[in-house]
Formats: structure tokens, C-alpha cells, sequence
């Protein structure tokens, strides 16, 4: 388990399903130089909200049991996760437009693994 | 001075006639006159000329007072007929007046003469002048029957018993009878359909005791035949000459070929909406299923290309560009695909969102970038220096319109650059300017370049190169959604050079 308190790299919560896509995440934000963590579900990443604080979440919008929303607004809810960035990930052009107001970023799937790390790098150097 | 008098008198005796004659002139007139005692010459007298009074005598030989009435009667003519006689009783006198006499007077009591003839020729004239308004008010009466006969609709109206008081043919055919049976009868007499008949009562009477009109706008009910019909009914209330309601006028339209129109046509509207939306489930389900592949492809051949599976030979890192560029063609054409299912279903929610120049141009740093390198090209970003530092508009909408016009400069640029330039226009827009040094686009290409695919579906062999044709389609129908427009100027041989003007600030509705 990461100790975040311990870790000199800020640490990314990557919460997606798709163990394909969740790899491509974690290199792109290994790259980028976050210290990563990949959770699968919607009930494990509140739990596990509940005790890290992230400097960055990548979080899928369509999630089974807990949705990318209700996550999402726990976030915002939990005054522990004012500073933590959230990029949301969804494969629906009209969800990009209706969640661009919700979250700091989103990104429309296929999310290209250059895209995220420089999107990752962005964010860590404007820290 | 004396009143005119033609007189034809019935009577054998020449003195009688003449002291009838006598008394008339005493009594005022002046008669013209002409003595008959045979039923052919009265009957000839009759015919021949027209006559104010008959004045009869009761006993003639062959011939009598009743006689003489009977030929009256018969003839049709509506003349008073005064009996004079000597000897008559009561009995004679009473059958003489219901035969049709207007008065009897006895010759010793000759003096009442004038007043019967006065009394007679007056009730006379009176009845003529009923007769004449009796005719008029029938021709009025077959006027407005025929009036009301020519309309299609049923119209009719009811008594406060429910007793058709008039009805048009329309009508009285619908309950299978004429107009001349219908009256004075009810509903009850033809419909066997005692709830819709009790339904009409029930409006009929509303009407009659609150005097206000009623409209039923479309309401179902059953014909005589048991088959369902839809009306349109209005009703009235009459109102007497004493103020009161005592009648109902209706008129029905009967609307069921109208609603069965409308029935099909909003079962045409359904199953066409249900179809759209099939289409769009199937649009947005293919996109989905396409997306996800299409991110393991692209990650992976990033991360290939990145040496995160270990380094690459030259050959290896370029096959991955092409990978890379194929992706990013494959996406365009979903993203445009979309987008014109979207625009074309009126489903384009354009957002007002704040944004930096440099937001926008992420649209085509990755991969399009990696395009143009593989075609040699050189892609050039600006951001004009005295630009705003941050723009309003949708964003995700304003990234497709400029991948559509880099990868569309790109496809048609064999060397050379392709630059994308932001810049403000003039005080009220903001510019994309996308320019290449392509092949350039014909004078005469320029006027349908911008239309969609389907309209340009049949002549596709002018378009030798690969795409949807449906890039600068959707870039000229977001922009003009934007409330801006698009320039092209272009030279053959020379390049092509797109301007893209925005409002800086947007005036469409933010909708959610």
C-alpha cells in the first residue's frame, strides 16, 4: 500500500474498471511522475477516499455499484479534498459538455496515452 | 261618395234583384252587378270575371243557396257568400254558415244588408292578407330548409322535450329517415343507444337552463349502426319571443375521418421519432463500443512509441506513427459522425464555458501533431500576442471544429506547413485561422466544399482523397450555430487558407 505521507511523489488516484485503459492511466501518470494507485470499483474508491488525499483523481464516469458522480460529489463534499484535481473520463461527447462544469477536466475516451501525461504534467508543474 | 261593389246575384226574381241592388246603393256602393239563376251561368259567372261579393238567394227553382255555395267551395275561390231569403229557418241558416256562408239576411229585414257586406268583404280582405303572410313566412321556411339541406353537417334543433323541431337532410338520414318524419319526434325514436341518447339529453337540457352555448370540441359517440363516430358539436340555445329558452339548435360535425388522419399521422410521428431514437441509441452505442478498442490501440502504441516497452528502431517508431495517425482518422470520422447525427437531430447543446486559446489548441497538439510529422509536414501553432487570455464558447464543440480543419489541411497538403493561427478579428470576433500551402481548392469547388456528405453522396468520385466529406459540413454548421461564420480563400497550386470568426462574446442560450 503507498504511504502517501511518506512518498515524495504526489499520488494519483486511478478510478476505472477497465484494467486495459487502467494500465494505459497509470504509465501515462507514472510518466507525468505521480505515484499511482488503480482501484476498480465505486465502493472501494470511497473507501479509499475516506483516508488518502490525492493530489489528482482520474475518475470514470461509468462505474458499476457507486457512480462516477456520487464519487465525484464526495469529493467536493470532503473539505480533506479541496486541492485534489479531478479529471473525469467518459466516452460520451454529451456527458463531456454537461460534466465540463463539474469537474476540473474531461477528457472524451479514447484517451491517448500522451494526451493524459501531458495533461498529468501540466497540472503537477502548475502546483 | 259610393265604394265600387262587383256583385254576382244569385236570384230568380228581377224585383228581389233590384231591391238588393237598391240597398246596397243605399248602403254606400256602387254595384256592378250581374244576375244569374242557373248553375251553368253561375258557374260560367265565376269563372269568367272576378267577383267582391255573391249574394244568394236560398229557393231557386232547380237550384239552391247551398248549391250555388257547394260550386264555391269547390271552385277554390275564397269570395263571401251572403244568403238573402225570404223563408228560412234556424236549421237552414246554421247548415248554410257551416257550408261556408259568411252571414244570412231575411228579405223583410233587407236594411242589414250593407253592414253584412261590410262585415264580409273586411273578414274577406283580412283573410287574403293572412294568406299572403302565411305564404311568404312558408317560401322563408323552405328557403331556410333548403338553406340548412345543402350543409353536410347535421344541424337540428330540439324542444325542451327533446322533440326535433327542425332538422336538415344530413341529419335525418343519419337516423336513417327524412326530415319530414323526424320532426315532432326524439332521439330515443332512432338511436337504440341509450347512454349516448341520455348524453345528449343532458346536453340539450344544460343548454336549455342556462341559456349559454356549449361546445364539445371531440367526443366519441355511436351512430344508429352501433359504429363509433367522432363530432364536433356546438348547441345553442333559442330564445323565444317571451325571453325564454324553450329550444336547442345544434350542429354536429362529424370528425372521425379527420381523427383517423391524425391517429395515422401520429403513429407515422411515433414510429418515426422511435426510429431517430433508435438511430441515435445505435449511433451512441456504436461510438461507445468503438472508443473503447480504439483507447487500448492508441495507449498502447503511445506507450510503445514512449519506449515504455523498451526502445524502438527507427522502422518500429515510425510504423507507430502510422498507427497512431490511423487512430486519429478513425476518431475524426466517429467524432464528425456523431456530431452530424447530433446537429442534424437538433440535439447540439452549445455551452458557455470560460477557456484559454491554449485549451483549445490541445485539440490537435497530441495526435495531430504526430499526423503531420508522418506526412512531413510542418504544423505551426500561434496564438496572436494581443489576444484575451481567456475566450468564452463550447468548447468541445470549438476542439472539433479545429481537428476538422487541421486534419482536412493536412490530407490536402502534400509539403510544406500547416499553421493554425488565433487572433481577434475586430472588436466583436475572434478568429481560427487555419492556412495551408496544398493543392487549393477550384473557384468552382468553393460554393458546395461546405456541404454535407449526403448532397455530395452522388458525385463522390471528385473527391479522390480518403474522409466522410463531412468535416467542413460540420465545421460551417457549428460555426454558423455559433453565431459565426467561415471564410475560405484559396489559390490553385498555392494553398488554401480557412478563417474561422467567433463572437467573443456568444449570445446563444446556455441551456441545463
Amino acid at each position: 500500500m503507498t504511504n502517501d505521507a511518506l512518498s515524495e511523489k504526489p499520488l494519483a488516484l486511478i478510478i476505472e474498471d477497465n484494467p486495459e485503459q487502467a494500465t494505459i492511466f497509470t504509465q501515462a501518470l507514472q510518466m507525468a511522475e505521480f505515484e499511482t494507485e488503480v482501484i476498480q470499483d465505486g465502493q472501494a474508491a470511497l473507501d479509499r477516499l475516506a483516508v488518502v488525499v490525492p493530489a489528482l483523481v482520474v475518475l470514470d464516469w461509468q462505474l458499476p455499484y457507486v457512480s462516477g458522480d456520487d464519487i465525484l460529489r464526495r469529493i467536493r463534499a470532503d473539505e480533506r479534498l479541496t486541492k485534489t484535481r479531478v479529471i473525469l473520463a467518459t466516452a460520451s461527447s454529451v456527458m463531456a459538455g454537461l460534466l465540463r462544469e463539474k469537474s476540473d477536466f474531461v477528457l472524451i475516451k479514447p484517451i491517448g496515452f500522451y494526451q493524459l501525461s501531458h495533461l498529468a504534467a501540466r497540472l503537477r508543474s502548475s502546483e | 261618395m259610393s265604394t265600387a261593389l262587383r256583385v254576382l246575384l244569385v236570384e230568380d226574381s228581377k224585383g228581389d234583384a233590384n231591391l238588393i241592388v237598391l240597398e246596397l246603393q243605399d248602403s254606400g256602393y256602387d254595384p256592378e252587378f250581374e244576375r244569374v239563376d242557373t248553375p251553368e251561368a253561375f258557374r260560367a259567372a265565376l269563372t269568367r270575371q272576378t267577383w267582391d261579393v255573391i249574394i244568394c238567394d236560398y229557393f231557386l227553382p232547380g237550384f239552391s243557396g247551398l248549391d250555388a255555395l257547394a260550386m264555391v267551395q269547390e271552385s277554390d275561390l275564397d269570395l263571401p257568400f251572403i244568403i238573402v231569403s225570404g223563408v228560412i229557418g234556424e236549421d237552414v241558416a246554421v247548415a248554410a254558415m257551416r257550408g261556408g256562408a259568411y252571414d244570412y239576411v231575411m228579405k223583410d229585414k233587407l236594411v242589414r244588408l250593407g253592414p253584412a257586406v261590410q262585415r264580409a268583404l273586411q273578414e274577406a280582405e283580412e283573410r287574403r292578407a293572412r294568406k299572403r303572410s302565411e305564404e311568404a313566412l312558408e317560401k322563408q321556411r323552405a328557403f331556410l330548409q333548403q338553406v340548412i339541406d345543402i350543409n353536410p353537417h347535421f344541424i337540428f334543433a330540439k324542444d325542451r322535450e327533446g322533440r326535433f323541431t327542425l332538422a336538415n337532410e344530413a341529419f335525418a338520414k343519419a337516423y336513417g329517415a327524412t326530415v319530414e318524419v323526424l320532426l315532432g319526434k326524439t332521439d330515443a325514436d332512432f338511436n337504440p343507444n341509450q347512454d349516448i341518447v341520455e348524453r345528449y339529453r343532458c346536453e340539450d337540457l344544460a343548454v336549455i337552463e342556462s341559456n349559454q352555448e356549449l361546445i364539445v370540441p371531440e367526443d366519441r359517440v355511436v351512430n344508429i349502426h352501433g359504429e363509433e363516430l367522432w363530432r364536433h358539436t356546438i348547441k345553442r340555445p333559442i330564445v323565444g319571443e317571451d325571453g325564454q329558452v324553450h329550444q336547442v339548435l345544434g350542429v354536429v360535425i362529424d370528425i372521425t375521418d379527420l381523427k383517423q388522419v391524425q391517429q395515422s399521422l401520429a403513429e407515422a410521428r411515433d414510429q418515426a421519432l422511435e426510429a431517430s431514437r433508435l438511430k441515435s441509441q445505435l449511433l451512441a452505442n456504436v461510438s461507445h463500443d468503438l472508443r473503447s478498442p480504439l483507447g487500448a490501440i492508441l495507449g498502447h502504441t503511445e506507450m510503445l512509441q514512449a519506449g515504455i516497452y523498451g526502445p524502438l528502431s527507427e522502422p518500429q517508431y515510425e510504423a507507430t506513427t502510422r498507427i497512431i495517425a490511423g487512430v486519429d482518422q478513425l476518431l475524426g470520422f466517429i467524432n464528425n459522425l456523431l456530431g452530424q447525427a447530433q446537429i442534424e437531430a437538433g440535439k447540439v447543446v452549445l455551452r458557455i464555458e470560460s477557456f484559454t486559446p491554449e485549451e483549445l489548441l490541445e485539440a490537435i497538439h497530441a495526435t495531430t501533431t504526430i499526423l503531420a510529422k508522418a506526412e512531413g509536414l510542418e504544423l505551426i501553432t500561434d496564438v496572436a500576442p494581443d489576444m484575451p487570455a481567456t475566450l468564452s464558447g463550447d468548447l468541445y464543440w470549438l476542439q472539433q471544429i479545429l481537428a476538422n480543419l487541421a486534419s482536412n489541411a493536412i490530407k490536402f497538403t502534400k509539403r510544406g506547413t500547416v499553421r493554425v493561427y488565433i487572433y481577434q478579428a475586430d472588436e466583436a470576433f475572434w478568429a481560427i485561422e487555419v492556412s495551408d500551402t496544398g493543392c487549393g481548392i477550384p473557384a468552382e469547388a468553393q460554393s458546395y466544399i461546405f456541404d454535407a456528405f449526403r448532397q455530395v453522396d452522388g458525385t463522390a468520385t471528385r473527391r479522390q482523397h480518403t474522409g466522410s466529406g463531412l468535416g467542413l459540413s460540420i465545421v460551417k454548421q457549428l460555426t454558423t450555430l455559433m453565431g459565426g461564420k467561415v471564410t475560405l480563400t484559396s489559390e490553385l497550386g498555392e494553398g488554401s487558407t480557412f478563417t474561422v470568426l467567433l463572437p467573443l462574446k456568444p449570445m446563444w442560450r446556455e441551456t441545463e
